[in-house]
């Protein structure tokens, strides 16, 4: 299946056949039935209009400027909000962006026939930023030609759905194999895994990576039980690493000489170690360097701006042009995500998988929290087995006086935090147990004193219920719609 | 955990645990399982000594107990490589009565044979009496299987084993090997003959010669105490040492482990009220939309 071509502009709906306007139509019924009936509806509106058009998403992708996809298994949502930050500063239309989590084919359908109603002036095709779920990029790319394809990282996380991360390097390999010199592959230089498919496709590249790392993994990849194992893609030996980051990325090389990590096309400095506010980067290219300061912190929010940056790059926007448009950017919600209550301060962090609670726990004991509340829901969305959390220690959070354990798997918190002994040989002082967030946040804020701060980290299902609990307590604003 | 008491004439015992190539089976939170072994062991005032083998080690230390846990077929190969060098060494020790607890992928590769999904044939020491097929599809999910009669001492009233499995090999028992469990709720070895796992325990009736292959990992032994302490007795009976373990508090275990059994059958028994047509139908619409 191929793109159509059929010269539709966004916002308007001229030359479009029958079938799509029924496609449409139908949709359009289907989304608002389900937000009357309390649901946010983002894929089943695009699988009614599948029903009714099978090519929609190509033919309404068609009308479109740029269209970025964005992969991998961490920051998606960061560098799409960072990168739509970057377009909308450059093209001067708002680009087109699927929520954080609707993130399927059928989730793309809907965002494009939303899209056609709130679009484009002046006859300027909007650019798109979709952010795709790992296993459903093939399907994506059947039906969508993007001009710069985003990888950002793959680390092992939702393993009863995907089964073997290897399984998910051979499908997206796969589908970026028969695409054309129109894309461009934009990937993290940093991890071997990206750099295994970018060997295997013939895509023109941009690449971007850390300079020096905010915070350095052990020295030892095969001794840190947060580094899946990565191998040379052509002798199977263990690859070697000067230094890491976050798990398996880093400046890696084949003791054999076979593969090594190239140098970024894009480099990005942490000049400044984060604090509780953000980081200070420095980002550049061949041409120069310039200075950020970015709200999100971490080697994550790092990674996050360096890939915005070359996507931008390989859209053929300059690099001082897309780092100066990223200043004042804000996090997305949940990601180091402020709320005030009673003068204390609440910071919710999305930890989903061991990559993510190993860098969210370092970057949320720099905060100092007088409490931690962690919380672990097992749904599909979170991944059903919970195993991971027994991969990553927490040797930053120690010094919090108060810690918190909430989620329809909280026992299994209680075994983590039973059997994981601090460093100072004290069990730790989990003084709230109880499966309702609702329950239990408001014991966690209590025990926190004014001016204290209480860090929050979550699965995702976990982390939006106790978000809405907050919300209620008009501590944070509404979710984004 | 709190130090139970503990006679003086138990308080010198020692155990030597091995964890065999962790640096490329490391998939499942396996580590977990160490942690129980050596939390639980030093509550009964058991010294550990915890030592590791990497694919590139030249011997394998003594040991009292190897742990071994899960990964992908890529380290498969790596770990069967390894084992051509080193499954002797290990093999004796097995033989001398040391206990082992390997878990899906390291109960796959210590087999006899382990089929890929690509079609490579691994060979296996044979150490657990099993041989493994990769096949399309892949059993995942929550179990609960019920213990071999009689074998590992439950907690009064809790006699199965809990975990999540998540793998493509089809297990099949040797003619003769004994189970470790049978699947109430999962798949199992196969998802054919409810099987789960594989127990090893020759010897007249002591723990001495304790071996447990399982898919099940969580990781398995922090919800399942009963299987870490029948394995800290295993390899304490491989030194002649007193097995008696005191009792521990066990309550949060325990209460994670009836409220992952209590919430797979009440999961279990929604999804059968499914006729298998209508699961057909809404089970794509339905993962669309988070139902």
């Amino acid at each position: 299946m191929t793109p159509t071509p059929t010269g539709l502009r966004a916002g308007s709906r001229a030359r479009l056949p029958l079938r799509t306007h029924l496609a449409i139509a139908a949709a359009q019924l289907v989304r608002r039935a389900t937000r009357a009936a309390g649901h946010s509806g983002t894929s089943l509106p695009g699988l009614v209009a599948e029903a009714f058009d099978p090519v929609i998403v190509g033919r309404l992708a068609a009308g479109l400027g740029p269209v970025v996809v964005v992969i991998g298994t961490n920051g998606k949502t960061t560098t799409s909000r960072l990168l739509s930050r970057i377009l909308a500063t450059t093209s001067g239309l708002t680009p087109l962006a699927n929520e954080s989590g609707a993130n399927l084919r059928q989730a793309v359908a809907t965002t494009l026939i939303a899209g056609i109603d709130g679009g484009g002036s002046g006859g300027a095709r909007r650019p798109a930023v979709l952010e795709i779920d790992e296993l459903a990029l093939p399907s994506v790319l059947e039906a969508v030609r993007p001009t710069v394809i985003v990888a950002t990282n793959l680390f092992r996380d939702q393993l009863d759905r995907y089964g073997e991360v290897d399984h998910v390097v051979a499908r997206w390999t796969a589908a970026l194999q028969p695409l054309g010199a129109g894309t461009v592959f934009a990937y993290c230089a940093d991890d071997p895994r990206l750099e295994a498919i970018a060997r295997s496709v013939s895509l023109p590249t941009v690449t971007f990576g850390l300079g020096a790392p905010a915070r350095r993994g052990r020295a030892s990849a095969s001794t840190d039980p947060v580094a899946d194992p990565v191998s040379c893609p052509d002798c199977g030996t263990p690859l070697a690493f000067s230094w890491r980051s976050i798990a398996h990325l880093g400046d890696f090389r084949c003791p054999n000489g076979h593969v090594v990590r190239r140098t970024p096309d894009v480099t990005v400095d942490v000049v400044e170690r984060p604090g509780a506010a953000g980081v200070r980067l420095s980002i550049a290219d061949g041409s120069g360097r310039s200075m950020l300061d970015l709200a999100v912190p971490g080697n994550s929010g790092a990674y996050d701006a360096g890939a915005a940056v070359a996507a931008s790059v390989a859209l053929g926007i300059d690099r001082g042009t897309a780092v100066s448009s990223l200043e004042g950017a804000t996090a997305a919600f949940g990601r180091f995500e402020n709320a005030m209550l009673d003068g204390r301060r609440i910071v919710l962090v999305l930890a989903k998988n061991a990559a993510s609670l190993s860098e969210s726990q370092w970057i949320a004991g720099r905060m100092r929290p007088d409490g931690v509340l962690l919380a672990l829901n097992d749904e599909p969305a979170d991944g059903r087995d919970v195993s991971w959390i027994w991969d990553v220690d927490l040797p930053d959070l120690q010094g919090a006086s108060h810690v918190g354990i909430t989620g329809k798997r909280h026992d299994d918190l209680a075994l983590r935090l039973k059997y994981e002994r601090r460093r100072d040989g004290a069990p730790w002082p989990v003084d709230v147990a109880d499966p309702d967030p609702a329950a239990a946040l408001p014991r966690l804020i209590e025990r926190t004193p004014p001016g204290g701060v209480l860090v929050v980290l979550a699965t995702y299902t976990a982390l939006l219920a106790v978000r809405a609990i907050l919300e209620q307590l008009g501590a944070v604003g509404a979710m984004p719609t | 955990v709190t130090p139970a008491r503990t006679s003086p004439e138990r308080r010198r015992r020692r155990l030597r645990l091995v964890h065999l190539f962790p640096e490329l089976l490391n998939l499942y939170g396996d580590r977990g399982n160490v942690r129980s072994i050596v939390v639980r062991a030093e509550a009964r005032g058991v010294a550990v000594d915890v030592e590791t083998v990497s694919a590139a080690d030249r011997t394998v230390p003594v040991a009292d107990l190897f742990l071994i846990g899960g990964g992908q077929d890529r380290e498969q190969a790596a770990v069967a490589a390894a084992l051509g060098r080193l499954g002797p060494r290990l093999e004796d020790q097995i033989g001398e009565g040391a206990a082992l607890l390997a878990v899906c992928g390291g109960y796959q590769s210590l087999g006899g044979s382990y089929r890929t999904s690509t079609g490579t044939e691994l060979e296996g020491p044979a150490i657990l009496p099993v041989r493994t097929v990769a096949r399309p599809g892949r059993l995942v999910g929550p179990v609960v299987a019920e213990l071999s009669g009689g074998i590992v001492p439950a907690r009064p009233g809790t006699s199965t084993i809990v975990g999540f499995e998540n793998h493509g090999g089809r297990t099949w028992l040797e003619p003769g090997a004994l189970p470790l469990a049978c699947v109430e709720v999962g798949h199992g070895n196969n998802g054919i003959d409810r099987t789960e796992g594989v127990l090893g325990l020759p010897g007249s009736g002591g723990w001495r010669g304790l071996r447990v292959g399982t898919y099940l990992h969580g990781p398995l032994l922090p919800r399942n105490p009963h299987l870490a302490d029948a394995l800290i007795a295993g390899g304490l009976a491989r030194g002649n040492q007193p097995v008696t373990l005191e009792p521990l508090d066990d309550e949060a275990e325990w209460q994670a482990h009836e409220r992952f059994a209590r919430r797979t059958r009440e999961h279990e028994r929604r999804e059968r009220r499914i006729p298998p047509w209508l699961h057909r139908v809404v089970d794509p619409p339905r993962r669309l939309i988070g139902f």
